[in-house]
């Protein structure tokens, strides 16, 4: 891959609440500037990101949120019809086996179904659709769900694969795996915050992707930086802004919250060390938008972070 | 019928929210909060990080619990972590000791189905915590701590949604094909299936669900019994929400989901709220010039942003109480993580201490 190209298909993993759908709006934002077609695929109980350009929440039919950009939300039931429906063309199939209700019960809690059929839309939406629909998406930027469940999404066609599937499930497995194992056709991103929890999350999960997919992530996207802050004032109430407002009950709080900047700057530096050698594309550092602007509104942080990716496409 | 159901089980509290909120350290400071309370308490949580296993003074949390130590507390605090593939190993061993230990372990599903994925996790997180209280008649309180978003509203859809599984007709058939070759009805529906994913697939899944099978009555008898649990009228939601546009954005949809799936949260909670300086108004209004350093800017948004946050999380019904940044850092970790809990358990007394109520409203406002 050459440095700076992302291929079709980028998933963006991360622990929950560390940004990833901001990440993801930006990235899409980016490619779309530069004249793409992008889909932003989500999967999650309510799309976030459509509000953030002044749209209401979509479902799982994409829906445009700016020039050249759109967004969906991944539901599986509407993916299982879909893809029986209209890329399969059995729809009486469909009818008898698959809307049955004791086998709609049994696929909504077997494990790894929905997962495959999340997959499965994503390379339709990217390939098949170019043959079926004439046009595909030039970049689906995968708003993938929190880290844990983010990260067995890769590790289902393994899965399937050692089951030995046949049918058409194996058909489906064996093209997602196809994908995925393909740096050409999809790349993951990994997003971390400078907090505790997200550091040690990171260091777990890097090397189980790595493994599923034989390469690591193309990059570590370190998510509020606070990197902008240069060097941290020499204590809590070092500015005279800062010593009138920690006052009273306010003053142990702003003590903590300095504190624990001290924290986020040291695992920072830890984490940028790390990671920047270990993925092609280094770590990228977005900077805390409470840093930069008074109280940002949710697009401008998404603005903001889009400058930030830069490095991920400038090259290519 | 729900009454009778619930009375012999503890008390249970249910923490959902964006990820990164602080659910399981708030879950750890209201389990131990409740054990300084005179409670007998257990905490059923997600892998805590590092600093937080080291201030309940647990090397690691396990599958079937341990019990923090605490002295001079009157109650106690039992912590077991959520490990769903463990818990499904643990039960199939115990329900059938001799063959099935080996079989499962052989058996590719099962592997697949514990170790790679999550797709189970909440509902089989609901069955531990049912054995939990049966095993230990005497606890008078549960924390359940959640996985976040989305994960967590499915902990109170699954129970339904694996019952259809275990007990479903398609699970019987599937069963029956793996022992006596194929069921006459569902004949069709079966050869349908086995274009989808081959013949062999679903007699190997056979053999597995047969496996589970000894196991599954419990299961499906615990479900039910966490069905009800979740719909009784002591047991609490609490929605935890940080200090940000998304995780209120997050807890709004909790709030509508889990009202869509016809429960209501009892509690929102601001959790790592700065307490408002005296006279802080007009410093952070909109008009007021911006501080120079970067630290002031931050505090000042923060403030913001909380402002914004609290407003928010206070439109509807449910009350939103403030906690504070805990420091785990300390030398007497667990009296600040109790400290961090002690309002919430406050506030989650079914007719509190009214005085209580009166204190944290006046000094709310």
């Amino acid at each position: 891959m050459t440095p700076g190209m992302l291929p079709p298909v980028v998933f963006v993993l991360g622990k929950g609440g560390v940004g990833r759908s901001t990440i993801a709006a930006a990235l899409g934002a980016g490619f779309a500037a530069r004249g793409e077609r992008v889909l932003i695929a989500q999967w999650t109980v309510a799309d976030p990101i459509s509000p953030w350009f002044g749209c209401p929440p979509a479902g799982y039919a994409a829906r445009p949120i700016a020039p050249g950009l759109a967004t969906m939300n991944f539901t599986a039931e509407a993916a299982l019809e879909q893809y029986f429906v209209e890329h399969l063309g059995l729809r009486a199939f469909y009818r008898m086996v698959v809307a049955n209700r004791h086998v709609r019960a049994a696929t909504r809690a077997a494990p790894g179904f929905e997962e495959l059929m999340f997959l499965g839309t994503l390379m339709w939406l990217t390939t098949l659709a170019r043959g079926e629909l004439g046009w595909s998406y030039d970049h689906v930027i995968v708003d993938a769900p929190a880290m844990g469940h983010g990260a067995s999404l890769l590790a289902v066609p393994h899965v399937t694969a050692t089951l030995g599937l046949g049918g058409l499930l194996a058909t489906e497995c064996a093209r997602v795996a196809a994908m995925l194992a393909d740096p050409a056709r999809s790349a993951v991103l990994v997003v971390s915050t400078p907090e505790e929890l997200a550091v040690e999350e990171t260091r777990e999960f890097w090397p189980r992707i790595a493994r599923e997919l034989d390469r690591p992530p193309v990059a570590a996207i370190l998510n509020r930086s606070v990197g902008a802050l240069g060097e941290l004032p020499d204590g809590p109430r070092a500015c005279g802004w800062l010593a009138a407002i920690a006052a009273g009950d306010a003053r142990a709080g702003i003590d903590r919250l300095y504190a624990h900047f001290v924290r986020r700057r040291r695992r920072e530096r830890a984490l940028v060390d790390e990671f920047a050698g270990r993925a092609p594309l280094g770590a990228i550092a977005v900077d805390d938008a409470l840093l930069v602007d008074d109280a940002p509104s949710p697009r401008q942080v998404v603005t903001r972070a889009t400058a930030a990716l830069q490095p991920l496409w400038r090259a290519s | 019928m729900t009454e009778i159901a619930a009375r012999d089980l503890p008390r249970l509290t249910l923490l959902l929210g964006a990820g990164g909120v602080g659910k399981t350290t708030l879950s750890a400071a209201l389990g131990l909060a409740h054990a300084r309370a005179g409670r007998r308490a257990a905490l059923l949580s997600v892998d805590p990080a590092r600093r937080l296993r080291t201030a309940l003074g647990l090397a690691e949390v396990p599958e079937h619990g341990a019990r923090v130590a605490l002295s001079g507390a009157a109650g106690t605090l039992d912590a077991a972590l959520l490990d769903p593939s463990a818990s499904l190993r643990r039960w199939v061993a115990e329900a059938s000791p001799d063959a099935a230990r080996g079989d499962l372990a052989a058996n590719p599903y099962f592997v697949a189905l514990a170790d790679r994925l999550a797709g189970l996790a909440d509902a089989i997180g609901c069955v531990r915590a049912v054995e939990w209280a049966e095993r230990d008649p005497s606890l008078a309180e549960l924390v359940l701590d959640t996985a976040p978003g989305r994960s967590a509203v499915e902990l109170l859809a699954r129970p339904d949604k694996l019952m259809a599984f275990f007990d479903g007709r398609l699970m019987r058939w599937l069963v029956r094909l793996a022992r006596l070759g194929p069921a006459r009805r569902g004949g069709r529906l079966l050869a349908g299936l086995g274009d989808v994913s081959g013949t062999r697939t679903l007699r190997d899944v056979g053999e597995l669900l047969s496996a589970i099978e000894a196991a599954a009555g419990d299961m499906v008898a615990r479900l039910e019994r966490a069905r009800r649990w979740l719909r009784d009228a002591a047991t609490s939601l609490v929605v935890v929400c940080g200090v940000s546009d998304d995780a209120a954005e997050v807890a709004a949809s909790l709030d509508r989901a889990v009202r869509d799936l016809g429960f209501a949260p009892s509690l929102f909670v601001l959790n790592r709220a700065l307490a408002a300086p005296p006279g802080w108004t007009p410093l952070i209004a909109g008009d007021a010039p911006a501080p120079g350093h970067a630290f002031a800017r931050y505090v000042r948004s923060y403030l913001r942003t909380q402002d914004r946050v609290r407003a928010r999380l206070g439109a509807g019904q449910v009350r939103v109480i403030d906690v504070p940044d805990g420091t785990l850092d300390a030398p007497s970790r667990l009296d600040a993580l109790a400290a961090l809990g002690e309002p919430l358990r406050e506030a989650l007394e079914p007719r509190g201490s009214s005085a209580a109520r009166r204190r944290r409203s006046s000094r709310a406002a």
